[in-house]
């Protein structure tokens, strides 16, 4: 088979990539603070110590500097999708996926950054762009799902989530939104999968929240709460946990932790429509 | 952060075309983009190539941004929507580039897209309010005047005293047949700024929604206030007509001309005086008034076309042709009116049967009766729409040409030529440079497609066109790299390597008579195993096998115990079908050289093609040990699975493969067939579509995605499917 001739790169003679490649090569060690690239140097560093917060204000100077820059760009959204700033990392992932169409990663970033800002509608529309671009990718199929689940979509969520799980098997964020998928639907499985997402990590807040739901089901009304503040334990910003709790208290006779987690639900959910309102800016 | 408060502002490079055309600048906005691309080209001798890079994609948004409106200027519409949807995606702030494409979307009466993109930059700057007014003509031009109105409602409670959204919300009641929560605030209007002015606009917005007894209200009160207000007698007129047509025209005409007592050179009083006395059959009167409207920079078809009419009544024919012939090339844009076509189609035939051209009067004629079959003329309606077209409504007046547009119609053309090259030199060699450090990355796909941004640009910029070809032949994508390899090849005939590398994408891309043309005369191939085989297989491949063997024989007396020839032996001899001597070759080799690169994977292949799917799979994977990145090796041994009933492995390893490479096509395919078959129709179509992308010629890939679509029972697009294949099957046939 013919593929190349040697090292076909080799025949590139523009000026301007010996001029690259050249500085390319150069030594970053002395790089000064104003330097882009010490800057995204530094954020690694700072985002490897834990320190995301600080790796974000580097990388928010980095963007001063080198506003285009796709490799700043990318970073800085990562960075506030890590920190759950989805409003600055829309901000970032929306003209980035703009200037690089044919990247799938950049609207995969904005589908979970839409979810996280509770924009699900948009989030659907870019991870439906990241499958196209990439299709079969197991990671972008789980969020599709996910994203679908909370459009209450079961329906649609349930194959996409299946396909995810068929070529990444051990993938906990997949198989938890598969039970919940179920359990919307009304399947029985949705317990099983439940159960085999919490084998693998019993604090998952999806896979809690969903043994929670069908506890509640099942008028297993102690387990049910017990299920669901693990839930919360672990996402305390899962508005729906908190609403099902409110029920679960309300059974179980406690009216005083039932309107706790109401508040807490309607606290949640005034936090969204605020998000979704700024993103609509 | 989304801005609330900031105006939408142009970028510097555009706000300089504000000033009045001149060469200053011209020279301004040339520098601009220059200094802009020195810095980029700065910063990449500084090693800084984050910044070189977005001082590049400025230069492409900004160079992207003058071709726009230039082509807006000149009114190729398509050309300036491609040029502004470049510019908003070069850069990050698109704002400016994204409402010149809203602003061409809406001329191009495409009221959705405007919609869209002005409703996401309303989001930003809300208290715009020319945005507002754009989004709210796009909803309107698109029926859907209740969410102007809401859009219009919604600023107004943001800005409860900014009187130009006051104004536009009452005129969206009025469209809405609110006049009495239209009548408030146009009242609250004139309370806040009691002008002359403002009830001219309020009298205008009466005159728009048909309500012309306060329309004149308005308007009478404006000239109680100020007897020389400007535009009263103007709309005064215009009702005339619009409320009774030519009944009233010396009413018409008497306004017309106390406006023009004010402002005697103004072109669109002049032009409506003109055409009223054309209907009032008062031709010799018209005739000055017209022509001085046409002389106008800006003059509408109109001006043309009752110059035309006002010509032929007075039997000057052959100056009627002209003028007629302009009205006709200002009508037929996109925003197109047929009951105005037909009008200027029927003068000009009169027009030109009166100067003795029968034949060229008979076309007009014809087309005229073309556009007469799909509706009847009425002159009031005639002289109505005229009247009311650019004496605007306030929801619905004209686009506003951007400022850059404006200040670029008014360059001399060699200047505009002259700016036109130097934008799309900027852009070529930005986007060239962009191209390349993504080149220098490894990201070839990447790469070629800002390569293809270049060469769109500036087609003859010095190594584009090389680049371009490189990148895709990087990507592995030879078809494409094809042409612009030919082109470089064509521009620098000398170039061994050019040649070269389109030879071997020839050969890949399965042009072997090409291929074999340009190996003949490598001067490189003597010493170059490697090129030797590649031409030996174009010569088989394309029927010159004597050569070929000459060829095979010299490789071998010159490299007998190198194992990469013994590898490329081995080749040629499975090229020809002759898989005993390949074998043979092969296992030399690799007693030779254990871990020679592409030896275990020809045999694989060769064993495959044997049907001996066990030593296939041996032989591949041993390969894939020693040469892990080798994915075509990978993609081979996972058919090989596929075929010996071991699906899962083989799923696992397309889907590693495509993880590294998303643009294997060959993978897609596999990996899409294997899913079919096993019922996962609804994954294997988004496989297989994405294949169909890359490889559109395969006729395969085209079989088997109408395969999946019939699953799905997409019987079209199924048939669409087996239709291409058919037609690609046959093209294949074809001699």
């Amino acid at each position: 088979m013919i593929s190349a001739v040697r090292d076909p790169r080799s025949a590139i003679r523009s000026p301007l990539l010996a001029i690259a490649l050249v500085a390319a090569l150069a030594s970053t060690a002395d790089a000064q603070t104003d330097s882009v690239r010490a800057l995204l140097q530094v954020a690694r560093r700072q985002a490897s110590e834990g320190s995301a917060a600080a790796a974000l204000d580097t990388l928010r100077k980095a963007r001063a500097r080198a506003p285009n820059a796709e490799d700043v760009l990318s970073a800085y959204a990562q960075m506030a999708i890590a920190s759950r700033q989805p409003i600055v990392a829309v901000e970032v992932l929306e003209p980035l996926a703009r200037m690089c169409p044919s990247v799938p990663q950049y609207q995969y970033m904005l589908g979970v950054a839409y979810m996280q800002a509770g924009a699900i509608l948009a989030s659907v529309d870019a991870l439906r762009a990241a499958e196209a671009l990439d299709p079969g990718n197991a990671r972008v199929l789980a969020a599709l799902g996910i994203a679908l689940n909370t459009r209450k979509l079961h329906g649609e969520a349930q194959p996409v989530l299946a396909r995810s799980i068929e070529i990444e098997p051990e993938n906990v964020e997949a198989i938890a939104a598969l039970a919940e998928a179920e359990e919307g639907l009304g399947d029985p499985l949705a317990e099983t999968h439940a159960m085999r997402a919490l084998a693998m990590n019993p604090a998952h807040a999806t896979a809690n929240y969903v043994l929670g739901v069908v506890r509640m089901r099942q008028q297993k009304y102690d387990e049910a709460r017990d299920a669901l503040l693990k839930a919360i334990a672990s996402d305390q910003q899962m508005a729906r946990a908190h609403y099902q709790v409110s029920l679960a208290y309300s059974r179980l006779g406690d009216e005083a932790q039932a309107r706790v987690h109401v508040e807490l639900y309607q606290q949640q959910m005034q936090a969204l429509e605020d998000a979704a309102k700024k993103l609509r800016r | 952060m989304p801005q609330t408060s900031r105006p939408l502002v142009l970028l510097p490079v555009l706000a300089v075309l504000i000033h009045p055309a001149s060469a200053e600048t011209r020279a301004d906005l040339l520098a601009s983009l220059d200094q802009t691309i020195a810095r980029a080209e700065a910063s990449l001798r500084e090693g800084e190539l984050q910044v070189a890079e977005s001082r590049y994609r400025d230069a492409m948004r900004d160079g992207w941004l003058i071709l726009g409106a230039i082509h807006a200027a000149e009114g190729r519409l398509p050309d300036a929507r491609n040029a502004f949807r470049h510019a908003s995606t070069s850069a990050v702030d698109a704002d400016s580039a994204l409402r010149a494409l809203a602003l061409v979307h809406l001329q191009m009466r495409e009221p959705a897209e405007a919609s869209l993109l002005l409703t996401r930059l309303v989001g930003r700057y809300p208290t715009d309010v020319s945005l507002r007014q754009l989004l709210t003509q796009a909803l309107l031009a698109g029926g859907r005047p209740e969410e102007a109105v809401q859009e219009l409602e919604e600023a107004h409670a943001s800005a409860p005293n900014d009187a130009e959204l006051t104004f536009l919300l009452a005129s969206g009641y009025l469209r809405l047949k609110k006049a009495g929560a239209a009548e408030q605030l146009f009242a609250a209007l004139s309370k806040a700024k009691p002008l002359p002015q403002t009830y001219v606009l309020i009298g205008r917005a009466y005159r728009d929604a048909g309500e012309f007894g306060r329309a004149r209200a308005a308007l009478e009160r404006a000239l109680k206030l100020d007897p020389r207000t400007r535009r009263a007698h103007y709309y005064l007129g215009t009702i005339a007509v619009l409320e009774e047509g030519v009944v009233r025209l010396e009413e018409a005409i008497a306004e017309f001309r106390k406006e023009l007592a004010l402002a005697p050179t103004d072109p669109i009083t002049s032009l409506r005086l003109g055409m009223a006395l054309v209907e009032a059959q008062r031709p010799a009167d018209a005739l000055p008034h017209l022509q001085r409207a046409a002389r106008s920079a800006s003059a509408p078809a109109d001006a043309f076309h009752y110059l035309g009419r006002c010509l032929l009544s007075l039997d000057r024919a052959s100056e009627a042709v002209p003028a007629l012939e302009r009205a006709l090339a200002l009508s037929s844009g996109p925003a197109r009116d047929d009951l105005r076509l037909l009008g200027i189609h029927y003068q000009l035939a009169l027009a030109l049967r009166a100067a003795g051209r029968a034949d060229d009067a008979a076309k007009q004629f014809a087309a005229a009766e073309a556009l007469s079959a799909k509706r009847a003329d009425a002159s009031r309606e005639r002289l109505a729409r005229y009247m009311g077209a650019d004496a605007p409504e306030p929801l619905n007046v004209p686009l506003p040409a951007p400022p850059e547009v404006a200040a670029i119609q008014a360059l001399q053309p060699a200047v505009r030529d002259e700016l036109q090259q130097r934008a799309r030199q900027a852009i070529a060699r930005a986007a060239l440079n962009l191209g390349v450090m993504h080149a220098q990355a490894q990201r070839f796909a990447r790469a070629a497609e800002l390569l293809e941004t270049a060469a769109t640009a500036d087609p003859a910029f010095p190594q584009v066109q090389y680049s371009l070809g490189i990148a895709y032949f990087n990507a592995q994508q030879y078809t494409q790299a094809l042409a612009p390899l030919e082109r470089a090849l064509a521009d620098t005939p000398d170039r061994a390597d050019v040649r070269r590398m389109l030879a071997v994408a020839a050969l890949n891309a399965q042009r072997f008579e090409r291929a074999a043309e340009l190996l003949a005369d490598d001067p490189g191939r003597g010493d170059d195993p490697s090129l030797q085989y590649a031409y030996g297989v174009a010569l088989v491949r394309s029927n010159q096998a004597e050569l070929a063997e000459a060829v095979f024989a010299r490789l071998v007396a010159a490299h007998a115990e190198a194992p990469e020839l013994r590898v490329v032996l081995g080749h040629a001899h499975a090229r020809q079908g002759d898989y005993d001597a390949a074998v043979s070759e092969l296992q030399r080799a690799i007693a030779l050289k254990s871990d020679v690169a592409q030896a275990h994977s020809t045999l694989g292949e060769i064993y495959l093609k044997q049907g001996k799917l066990a030593e296939a799979a041996a032989a591949l994977r041993t390969e894939l040990k020693y040469h892990p990145e080798d994915r075509q090796a990978a993609h081979a041994l996972a058919t090989v699975l596929d075929l010996d009933g071991q699906q899962d492995e083989a799923l696992a390893l397309l889907r590693s493969v495509l993880a590294a490479n998303p643009q294997y096509g060959d993978a897609r395919y596999l990996l899409g067939k294997i899913l079919l078959s096993r019922g996962a129709a609804r994954e294997a179509v988004g496989q297989l579509e994405s294949a169909a992308r890359f490889s559109p010629e395969d006729a395969n890939v085209q079989y088997q995605l109408g395969q999946a679509y019939e699953k799905l029972g997409m019987s079209a697009q199924a048939e669409e499917r087996f239709e291409l294949y058919r037609q690609l099957k046959d093209k294949r046939r074809t001699p």
